[in-house]
């Protein structure tokens, strides 16, 4: 073999080689890990999206009256200071041949409705133009979706304690296939693969949050019940996990059982259910 | 498990532990790997490894999507332990035994050596000669390139690697001399 070869050889034994660290290196890292920083981009585009709309109020007068007496309707059981809250916030309007789609978003439920919790509810009603999915719709139904980005801003908004507002969902939750179809929707019972954690230790000052690893999703639910059937926690927001509690105090250890309802990027629903431990 | 690289690209993006822990688990060995090559000790290389993986957490949003992943952080890996090493001075690395020496015959299979080995034939190594060493056979940067980057003129880069592979070859073969014993 010729030196040059040799040489060449001994570079690429070193460039595919593998060395595997120390243990404790990870544990140096995971003292260091970056988290997630203030979601200033998302206020912004909040910001941004307020003026748009407003912006849009003012000009559009004639189309506007049309669409508030519809808004009337459906509006009326609602708190006020809450109505100013969803009217400046998320409704946008179309134009497109004063066809009025209506969606419910974000409705966010959890199981008391102590102030102990820092989150609320909220029913947003948001008049959209056909946009992004190739959903055709002959009828105007309710669809319920979660918007990602939305959920993060209203989560981060909405840390104050106002009076909660349970509204009792009665639609029910189905997925619509993404295919040009006006037939029956179906619900598709697929078994999920989310990355979901087994145990979660909610005293200690790690892994005190249980929530299944991050996907980008359309649409996600997850329920957590104790063995007896009461329910414990629940959450329309992936990175929105479970601390331990209920009632403002920490549970009681031993196991529990999630559901998780969710819709990936793909228009596939799945179904996701496990067991997981609370470790004090 | 062996995670689909989508999915770990973007739950770091959202700063997931788990996923964090996932990109760890795939991509250590052959990231750490990259920083022994670059350090004399296990010890620098451990230190720069963690510095350069919190960076990289950070960072991970910088992936254009051109390439592939494993490519971009080797990559990521590169440059930064090349940037680490390159503003020290090696100014007394550089003057002594700067002539050309007499090649031996002997062929170096390096089938025959264990990673450790050659690890440690690294490791003989003044940090300059195992910089470029590093830069010229394993990543292959042309000398031009190398001139650029530390400074040093490409005449002076090529017998201090010429020296670095006399010295590595020397070494090895020696370990082998001693193993059939």
């Amino acid at each position: 073999m010729s030196k040059k070869q040799d040489m060449k050889d001994l570079g690429e034994r070193f460039k595919s080689m593998e060395q595997t660290p120390s243990d404790n290196v990870w544990t140096n890292i995971e003292a260091n890990l970056p988290k997630k920083s203030f979601p200033f981009k998302t206020f912004a585009l909040a910001g941004i999206g307020i003026l748009v709309v407003g912006a849009l109020l003012v000009f559009n007068a004639p189309v506007r009256k049309n669409v508030e007496s519809r808004l009337a309707k459906v509006e009326g059981t609602q708190k006020t200071s809450k109505e100013k809250f969803l009217e400046s916030k998320d409704r946008t309007l179309t134009l497109e041949d004063n066809s009025v789609k209506r969606r419910v978003e974000n409705v966010e439920q959890y199981s008391n409705s102590s102030l102990s919790k820092e989150a609320e509810t909220n029913v947003s009603y948001t008049i959209e133009e056909k946009e992004v999915k190739p959903v055709e719709q002959t009828k105007i139904t309710p669809v319920v979706e979660t918007k990602q980005q939305e959920t993060k801003v209203q989560n981060q908004v909405s840390a104050n304690k106002t009076p909660k507002l349970i509204v009792e969902n009665n639609q029910t939750v189905t997925h619509k296939s993404n295919k040009v179809d006006n037939s029956a929707e179906m619900e598709l019972v697929n078994q999920g693969n989310l990355y979901v954690p087994n145990a979660f230790t909610p005293t200690e000052s790690t892994n005190n949050v249980f929530k299944p690893a991050h996907r980008d999703l359309t649409n996600y639910e997850i329920v957590i019940y104790a063995r007896n059937g009461k329910k414990m926690f629940s959450s329309r927001s992936i990175d929105n996990g479970w601390d331990g509690r209920i009632n403002g105090n920490i549970a009681d250890k031993g196991v529990y059982v999630y559901v998780i309802k969710y819709t990936d990027l793909e228009g596939r629903s799945y179904t996701q259910k496990g067991s997981l431990m609370l470790m004090r | 498990m062996n995670c689909d690289d989508k999915d770990i690209i973007e739950g770091c993006k959202h700063y997931d532990k788990l996923w964090q822990k996932a990109l760890y688990d795939k991509y250590s060995a052959k990231l750490y790997a990259i920083c022994r090559r670059y350090h004399k000790t296990k010890e620098d290389a451990e230190d720069v490894f963690q510095d350069a993986f919190i960076k990289l957490l950070s960072n991970v949003g910088k992936y254009s999507g051109k390439g592939s992943f494993e490519g971009w952080l080797k990559r990521f890996f590169t440059n930064y332990c090349i940037n680490a090493l390159r503003n020290k001075t090696y100014k007394e690395q550089i003057n002594d035994e700067l002539f050309i020496v007499e090649e031996d015959e002997e062929d170096l299979d390096v089938e025959r050596f264990t990673n450790d080995e050659l690890m440690a034939s690294l490791s003989i190594l003044k940090d300059l000669e195992r910089i470029i060493f590093n830069l010229a056979e394993v990543e292959q940067m042309p000398y031009k390139e190398i001139e650029q980057l530390l400074k040093i003129k490409a005449v002076t880069l090529r017998s201090i690697n010429f020296r670095a592979k006399k010295k590595m070859k020397e070494f090895l073969l020696n370990i082998e001399r001693e193993r059939n014993e």
